[in-house]
């Protein structure tokens, strides 16, 4: 299964980073934003602390995205999207797509272990975020309801 | 025939019309078909600087608009307790609103909010802060890493030391 490949434009690329960062200020505080273009392609890297702007981090958010260059434009080939309850570790839940295989990580904050793999399907990244957010609001993470990749 | 005998409208905007277009132009309009006298209507509206409505143009409420220009100032930031997520209520006392006012601006999706349940909102502080203090909010700013190749090559070496279980792995 691949996930949403759309091909993004230069424009379209500097669009969608634009509104990535708008969206993610409205959600936490963003404290690390880069940009990074190799001969492999392009490395999108944003985090975000939980609450932020003064409080002390609770969570952090890690998006990670993977492009790679296809004509004229940037395709997206990889992503991982993470979420860590601060102190580390004291759970956890991702979104991950690599090596061909869209999956997730949870690990319950009941009981903190090795990261298990699940079942996924594609998310985009602010889908991610919402998912994020609804879970940090929630208080524990629960991995009850996952599927594991088995 | 009088503009009510021609179905356009209700006693309320026969009196518009007759201040609007003056009593001679509605006695000639009495004898009108009513799409013709809806058109010479908008059109006197629109000569005298009054919007389809009737209400003059800068009577409109703006469609879009800042919050904080709706509050006739912003509250001092100290002013508030500083917290992981606010209610509606609580978002609507610090910015001196109702509380209707807060969710029509959640579900214009003005006010970002992180919707609980099927009535429930809780209002993260970076959204809180955002929308009080736009001026505050810092412009996209992305850098570049000290060794991009390194963090390329990361991202398979973090994959790898995931390991899928075997049947997925690369080569299986």
């Amino acid at each position: 299964m691949r996930p949403l490949t759309a091909r993004l434009t230069g424009h379209g690329f500097q669009q969608r980073r634009i509104g990535l960062w708008q969206r993610l200020e409205r959600v936490g505080e963003v404290t690390r934003a880069t940009d990074d273009e190799s001969a492999h392609g392009r490395r999108l890297h944003l985090e975000v602390a939980l609450p932020g702007w003064g409080l002390a981090a609770e969570a952090t958010l890690v998006f990670i995205e993977r492009y790679v260059r296809r004509g004229d434009g940037w395709e997206l080939t990889g992503y991982k999207y993470d979420y860590h309850r601060e102190p580390r570790p004291s759970g956890r839940k991702a979104h991950h797509w690599h090596d061909g295989i869209v999956h997730a990580h949870c690990v319950d904050s009941r009981w903190p272990g090795a990261a298990s793999h699940f079942r996924d399907v594609p998310v985009d990244l602010l889908e991610a975020a919402g998912d994020f957010e609804a879970l940090h609001l929630r208080g524990d993470i629960d991995c009850s309801g996952l599927f594991p990749l088995a | 025939m009088g503009l009510l005998s021609l179905g356009i409208g209700s006693h309320a905007d026969a009196r518009g019309v007759a201040r609007e277009v003056g009593e001679r132009d509605l006695v000639h309009l009495g004898d009108l078909k009513a799409p013709l006298v809806r058109a010479r209507l908008y059109r006197a509206r629109h000569r005298l600087g009054l919007r389809p409505s009737g209400r003059p143009a800068e009577a409109e409420r703006p469609k879009r608009y800042n919050v904080v220009d709706r509050l006739g100032g912003q509250p001092d930031m100290d002013a508030f307790e500083r917290k992981p997520f606010y209610t509606p209520t609580e978002f609507a006392r610090i910015a001196s609103m109702s509380n209707d006012r807060v969710m029509d601006l959640i579900h214009a999706g003005t006010l970002h909010a992180v919707r609980i349940s099927q009535r429930i909102y809780r209002i993260p502080l970076a959204a809180v802060l955002s929308t009080l203090y736009p001026e505050r909010v810092r412009k996209p700013r992305f850098t570049l890493s000290r060794d991009p190749e390194r963090e390329w090559r990361r991202f398979a070496e973090e994959a790898a030391a995931e390991r899928l279980p075997r049947r997925y792995r690369k080569g299986a």
